[in-house]
This record gives structure tokens, C-alpha cells and sequence, in this order.
């Protein structure tokens, strides 16, 4: 393999390859590994690019790391479920291969210190009790019940500060919203300090999004952090209407990277369908297709059995022009042979609507 | 953010390192333990004037306009807060006893409860402002004395001739009664309620029954349970906040219109009598929420589809409940007939008038034996034609004329003993 990384920002010897459907870069192991397809869109496999394209994001150092927590020894068994509860699955759709395609993945997001010196403004508020009483007629009699309540008393705050603000996190992957939301959120609090070996054999993929587009949110990050130190800062228990005007100096960017296990079966048609495992929680999200031909085979079986019952009926008919008893059969096994010839699309219909109800992972 | 820190914001401590905190600029502390009021001019003795709502000198005529905005019911209010609640509860404490006065320097003795005293050496007023066990606990609004101590001797001159049952020679007397400016201290309560109750309502209906032998007709009542819900907005309700003085006077006096009220000054205090409260906050506030929980009750009830009711019973809660302490003027008097002493209020601000007076007994007496007379006189006409047996038909008539006499008679007589009773009976 050509192309390895400098290992004075990885630390691991790293070979550098991109998806030429979803352009993401990624970081593979040093394998003799060919024809790795994308973890992350699995349309296509990766194709290694040379020393002279490591792009900039790739020179941004780790710094911290969500390790993988979720229980290994549950990965086979989640699996399995998923595979056995797709109906009409895919030939490919097996919890072997499933499990041999599994591959853990390293999702980025950037981390970033910064200095800020600002002037703020805000209203803090402050709890205080009241008290308020409830009274009770009843048999001739009042009953007095004296109750507290509290309430909040808003007052004006301003003030200046300058703090220095580390590890602040923001989207380093145009598809980070989507992906939490379809994954669930990650435990950022559980990151630990970057180390080469925690990588193991796992893929990383690098950013695609610029830190220049990240830094709004990372400056929103930021206020609402300082917001909540200015309310500490006032001894105040709640506060809102936070407003500054600030500097920021000494940057600093970066990564932190999130756990994900990734893995594929093929459709009927061949295309590849992406299952992911949440690296911290084991929850599993993947499409779900329904092989039409399954289904057709199936179909096909019950009109068969539709078809004979058909025939039946036609020769106990046949028959009952001789012995009108067998008349009734031929009109009940007539009956049957409609009814089940009519299931016969059933399966058909429900692998057409499971393939349309099921949206594809909002990860291209 | 230009110009920073704003002018009337304060720096104040800071929990977390790298951060400034600075606040709105507490209200300076103010607090004079006492003013003494005198003239610019003159050096005489200035005092509050309720003709021109101002201070007046009466030596040189120095006159300085009133220094306040009327702020009316929007007046603030405060929440029934755990803190102040529990301030007011520890009362005013017994520190201000001993006063020296500023001007001559001699030494006055005080009773806790008022807040104003003229120097009897100098004549000088002063307005005693005593540390309140909580900010808010100091009167924060007065409604100023618009009516004039001769505005009083006029009124009390008509009040104590406006009535026949009175002693004719009263009149004089308005003369020579004293008015004594006097701010009474109250607490004004605000507060919605809600209520839910339920109750039996008696329904009544005719029913025919064939009884021993006849229809007959009878009342039936049956009992039906109902429920709702009905709630009362009380707006400034006044619970006084002093002892002394009679309830019962006091209550036909105290409508006051809370929209001339104004933010406390010392000078509107100055050579008038004030007094601080005694009723304290809580004990007031009890009063008020007896007040407004009766009155909650007679909404709910009337709400029943008949009045007749029984096994009541209803939930109430109380909300955006918030007080006021303020001052209210009052003139009081005191007169004397046949050595007998006669309270007189009047409303400060109204001029409405309230007191005992002293009844002319001999004349109500001759009055109800006047009103009596008619049903004697017919009583004996009708027994001297019945007795002497001449026109028997006109002897009845007059009987009945006189039964009927004695009934008009004695119910008027009643009335007129009654209302006699209540005007010296206080
Ligand atoms: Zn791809
Ligand atoms: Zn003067
Ligand atoms: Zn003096």
C-alpha cells in the first residue's frame, strides 16, 4: 500500500483512500486489505490516494477518543435479530455475513480552544419563596393550609470576561445532525485521551467539513458555555437574555473522534445496504429490504397450491354431474382455491410496501 | 456596549475567576432617623398644609409645593415573600423610646407607635423615620390630607344640628372642638381567588295527594347535589393596622380613593400625627383573607339554582396575592357635653363624618309618646262607645283604628328609639 501518514499526527501508520461516490477520506489500518467498500455510503469501494492529496484536515491532530463501550458479546446476537426480523430477506442478508463485515469506524468532530475577552449582559434570576395559603370549608368549618411557593426574581447582570475555553465541540462532518439523530446522541463525556493504540483496526474518517464553517457553532458553544459560567459567576440560580460582544484569540483545533461499527449486506439487485451499530449504546439502524424475488417465490408456491385446488374442484364437479353429493366439495374446494389464489399476491405486496416504507439512512 | 460599566451599575463579587460581575445600583440608603422642618426664610416652624399640599411657614407665609408624584393604584406592591414575612414578624422592636430634639436639643420621650412629635419646648416639627425591620416594611404610600381642619368644624357644626333627637345646644360645641391631623397606618391586600364547591340545594315541588277521602295539595322538597366554580378579584382591600382606635367608627369612615395615592414624604408628616402600625402583616393579612374568603363563600353559594342549602363545602386557593403598608388621613375629636367625652372621625380626604352624639332623651321620649298617642286616644274612644253601648258599629271601627295606631306607632317608636341608641352608643 502506498501513501502512508506521517505517524507524527496519527501516531499509527496509516494508509489515506477516498469514496469516489460520497468524496469522504478515511484513514485505513495498515493491512494488505484490497477492496474495502466505503463504510460510510458503501456505494463504492475506496480507492487510495497518494502522499501528495492528504488534505488539511487529515494534519489536524486527535486529541480525545470515545472508546468503544458497547458489549461486544451482544454485537452477534443484535445482529441476528435484525437479519431474522427483515421478512423476505435478501439472500445476502445473513447474521454471518453481517458479522464478518462488521468493521469498527471512527467519526470526527472538532475540537477547539479558544480564547475569549468579552463584555456581557444578561438577566439573572434568582429563586425566593412565597407564601400563599389554601382554605378549606367543610362540616361548617374553615381549615387553613399555608403553602410556599417559588418564584423567581429577574434582575439585570453585565460584566467582562476573559476566560480561556478548552475542548469545545463542533460538527465535523456535514452529516453529524443526521447522524446523531438517526444513531442517537453520543456520550462525549466519556472521551478519553487520544492514544494510537485505541484506533486497533478501525477505520477513521476525516472531516469534510472546514473549520471555518464549524466556528459559528463553536462559537455558539462557547456563549452558551460562558452563559452559564456568568450565572455562577452572579451567585444567580437561572439565567437568559445572555448577549455578548467578543474576542477571540489562540484557536486551536483539534479532533475527537466517535465510536461506530459499520457493516453491509447486498440486495437483491446487488447494491449494498448499510447497517450501523452505535459504538457507545449497541443500538443498531439499518435499511431494510425485502427481496422481490423471495417474495415472487413465495407467491408463486401459493398460487400453485390455488391452482390445484382449482383443478380439484373442476374434477369434483366433473363428478357431480353423476354424483350430485360431491357437488358441496367441489363448491367449497372452488371457494378455497380463490381464497388462497387471492393470498397469493400478499407476499408481494408486502415486500413492495416494506421497500417503500423504508427510507434509506440519511447517510450519503 | 460603549462605556462600560454604565453609570448606574456597581461592581459586585464574583464566584468564578475571569469574570467581572457588576449590578444595578442598590437605592442609596437614604435613611434620616429624624427631619426637622423649618423655614428658610424665618426659621419658623414649617408644617404640611392640606388647603395647598404643600409646606407652609405660618410666621412669613413661606409656601414650598408637595415633591411628589400622585402614583395612585399603580402604587407598588409586594409579594407575601418567606423573608418578609418572617421580618414582620420580629415587629419594630423597642429602640426608639428617646428621641433629642434638633432644635433645642431637649430630651422627648416617645410611645413606639408614633412616628411624628412636635418638640413641646420649641414647638418644632419632626417626622421620626424608624429603621423598619425590613425596607418595605416603612410606609412606602400616603394619601395626603385634602380637607382642612375648618372644612371639619363646618361639617361637625352641620352633623351636630342636622338631627331633632340632638341636645339644641351642641352647636357651639363644633366651635370649640380640636382637630387632630392624624395618618392611621393600613395594609391593602390584593389577591384573586378561585373556589370549587359542592353542595345539597333544596328543589321544592307541588304534588296532589288523595288523602282520607280528598285531593290535598303538598310540598315536596328533594335535595340535589351541585358543584362549580366561582372566584372573587379583590383590589386594595383596607384591613387597619391600628389598635386604638374604634372599629366600628373607623369602618364607616375609611372609604378612601386610593387613586390620590403618593409616594411617602416626610414633609406631608410634618406637624401631623402619624402612627405606625400595630396590626402586624400577618395578623392583618389574616383579617384580610377572613374578608375575602366570606366573600368568595357568598359567590359560590349564589351560584346555587336555589338558596336553600345545606352540607356546603368548597376549595380555595389564593393566588397573586401582594400587600401594601400606607397611610391614610384621619381627623379625630374629642368633645365634651356635660362632662361626658364624644368621639368624631372624619375622612381626611372625603370629609366623611362619623362620631357619637349625644341624645336628647327627654325629647325622644315626648316623641315616642307622640307617636303612641293616636292608638290611647282611639283605644279610649272605642271603649267609651262600647261601653256606653252608642253606634256599636262605630265603636268596633274605632277599636280596630286603634290596634292598628298602636301597631304603626310602636313599630316607628322602635326605629326611632333604636337609631337614637346608635348615635351615642359606640
Ligand atoms: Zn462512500
Ligand atoms: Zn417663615
Ligand atoms: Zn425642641
Amino acid at each position: 500500500m502506498a501513501a502512508f501518514l506521517d505517524e507524527a499526527t496519527w501516531g499509527r501508520p496509516s494508509a489515506l483512500a477516498n469514496c469516489p461516490q460520497c468524496d469522504g477520506v478515511f484513514l485505513l489500518p495498515e493491512s494488505g486489505e484490497t477492496a474495502v467498500p466505503c463504510p460510510f455510503c458503501g456505494q463504492a469501494n475506496l480507492t487510495l490516494l497518494g502522499a501528495e492529496s492528504v488534505p488539511p484536515q487529515a494534519e489536524n491532530p486527535p486529541e480525545l477518543l470515545v472508546p468503544f463501550s458497547a458489549n461486544a458479546a451482544q454485537l452477534p446476537q443484535t445482529l441476528a435479530r435484525f437479519a431474522q426480523s427483515t421478512r423476505f430477506a435478501p439472500a445476502d442478508l445473513t447474521p454471518q455475513n453481517l458479522h464478518g463485515r462488521l468493521r469498527p469506524l471512527f467519526l470526527p468532530m472538532w475540537l477547539i480552544d479558544a480564547d475569549a475577552q468579552a463584555q456581557w449582559q444578561a438577566e439573572a434570576g434568582f429563586d425566593y419563596q412565597v407564601v400563599s395559603h389554601r382554605e378549606q370549608f367543610h362540616n361548617g368549618q374553615w381549615r387553613t393550609q399555608k403553602i410556599e411557593e417559588t418564584k423567581i426574581r429577574w434582575e439585570p447582570r453585565l460584566g467582562t470576561l476573559q476566560r480561556r475555553y478548552e475542548n469545545e465541540t463542533a460538527p465535523a462532518l456535514e452529516q453529524h445532525a443526521q447522524l446523531e439523530q438517526t444513531l442517537g446522541k453520543f456520550r462525549r463525556q466519556e472521551a478519553v485521551a487520544y492514544q494510537p493504540q485505541a484506533l486497533g483496526k478501525a477505520i477513521v474518517r476525516l472531516p469534510n467539513r472546514p473549520t471555518a464553517d464549524a466556528w459559528p457553532e463553536a462559537q455558539e458553544a462557547i456563549k452558551s458555555r460562558a452563559a452559564e459560567e456568568c450565572r455562577q459567576a452572579a451567585a444567580a440560580d437561572h439565567i437568559r437574555q445572555f448577549r455578548w460582544s467578543v474576542q477571540f484569540a489562540g484557536q486551536n483545533w483539534t479532533q475527537l473522534l466517535l465510536p461506530l461499527y459499520t457493516t453491509y449486506y447486498r440486495d437483491d439487485e446487488g447494491a449494498v445496504r448499510r447497517v450501523f451499530i452505535h459504538g457507545q449504546t449497541g443500538s443498531l439502524r439499518g435499511e431494510r429490504r425485502a427481496s422481490m424475488k423471495k417474495a415472487r417465490r413465495w407467491a408463486l408456491g401459493i398460487a400453485v397450491i390455488a391452482a390445484v385446488l382449482f383443478v380439484l374442484s373442476l374434477v369434483l364437479a366433473a363428478a357431480g354431474y353423476f354424483q350430485p353429493d360431491v357437488l358441496l366439495p367441489a363448491l367449497i374446494t372452488f371457494v378455497l382455491a380463490l381464497g388462497v389464489g387471492i393470498t397469493a399476491v400478499l407476499p408481494l405486496l408486502l415486500a413492495w410496501l416494506m421497500n417503500r416504507q423504508q427510507k434509506s439512512l440519511p447517510i450519503t | 456596549m460603549t462605556a462600560f460599566p454604565p453609570p448606574d451599575f456597581v461592581r459586585t463579587s464574583s464566584a468564578v475567576p475571569g469574570i467581572d460581575v457588576y449590578m444595578p445600583r442598590p437605592p442609596a440608603e437614604t435613611h434620616q432617623a429624624v427631619v426637622d422642618f423649618h423655614c428658610p426664610q424665618c426659621d419658623g416652624v414649617t408644617a404640611y398644609s392640606a388647603e395647598n399640599g404643600g409646606l407652609t411657614c405660618t410666621f412669613c407665609g413661606y409656601y414650598e409645593p408637595p415633591r411628589q408624584e400622585v402614583v395612585g393604584k399603580g402604587a407598588a406592591a409586594f409579594e407575601f415573600t418567606v423573608e418578609t414575612m418572617d421580618r414582620a414578624a420580629q415587629g419594630w422592636g423597642v429602640e426608639r423610646k428617646e428621641l433629642v430634639c434638633e432644635r433645642c436639643a431637649a430630651r422627648l420621650t416617645l410611645s413606639t407607635d408614633s412616628l411624628t412629635t412636635t418638640c413641646p419646648f420649641c414647638g418644632s416639627n419632626q417626622v421620626i423615620q424608624a429603621k423598619a425591620p425590613q425596607d418595605v416594611l416603612r410606609p412606602r404610600f400616603l394619601v395626603p390630607f385634602s380637607v382642612t381642619a375648618d372644612t371639619c368644624r363646618e361639617k361637625t357644626a352641620v352633623w351636630l344640628t342636622n338631627s331633632w333627637m340632638l341636645p339644641s345646644d351642641l352647636k357651639r360645641l363644633a366651635r370649640t372642638a380640636e382637630f387632630a391631623p392624624i395618618y392611621i397606618p393600613y395594609w391593602t391586600f390584593d389577591a384573586t381567588t378561585q373556589a370549587d364547591w359542592r353542595a345539597e340545594v333544596a328543589h321544592t315541588r307541588q304534588k296532589r295527594v288523595f288523602r282520607s277521602g280528598r285531593w290535598e295539595t303538598e310540598t315536596v322538597t328533594e335535595w340535589r347535589w351541585e358543584s362549580g366554580r366561582a372566584g372573587v378579584d379583590f383590589d386594595d382591600l383596607l384591613v387597619d393596622g391600628s389598635q386604638h382606635l374604634s372599629q366600628l367608627l373607623l369602618h364607616k369612615v375609611q372609604k378612601y380613593d386610593l387613586r390620590a395615592l403618593v409616594p411617602y414624604d416626610a414633609s406631608f408628616l410634618a406637624g401631623m400625627q402619624a402612627q405606625a402600625y400595630e396590626v402586624g402583616l400577618e395578623e392583618a393579612w389574616e383579617n384580610g383573607r377572613q374578608t375575602m374568603r366570606e366573600r368568595t363563600k357568598k359567590a359560590c353559594q349564589a351560584q346555587a339554582t336555589s338558596q336553600r342549602i345545606r352540607n356546603f363545602s368548597m376549595n380555595l386557593s389564593f393566588a397573586d396575592e401582594n400587600w401594601r403598608y400606607i397611610l391614610l388621613p384621619l381627623y379625630l375629636a374629642t368633645y365634651r357635653y356635660n362632662g361626658q367625652p364624644y368621639q368624631v372621625m372624619i375622612n381626611g380626604q372625603t370629609a366623611v363624618i362619623a362620631g357619637q352624639r349625644p341624645v336628647a332623651w327627654k325629647k325622644v321620649l315626648l316623641a315616642v309618646g307622640g307617636m303612641l298617642a293616636p292608638a290611647l286616644i282611639l283605644g279610649l274612644v272605642a271603649f267609651l262607645l262600647l261601653y256606653l253601648a252608642v253606634g256599636e258599629g262605630y265603636g268596633g271601627l274605632a277599636a280596630i283604628a286603634a290596634v292598628v295606631a298602636f301597631v304603626i306607632g310602636l313599630v316607628v317608636a322602635i326605629v326611632t328609639v333604636s337609631h337614637a341608641a346608635g348615635m351615642d352608643n359606640i
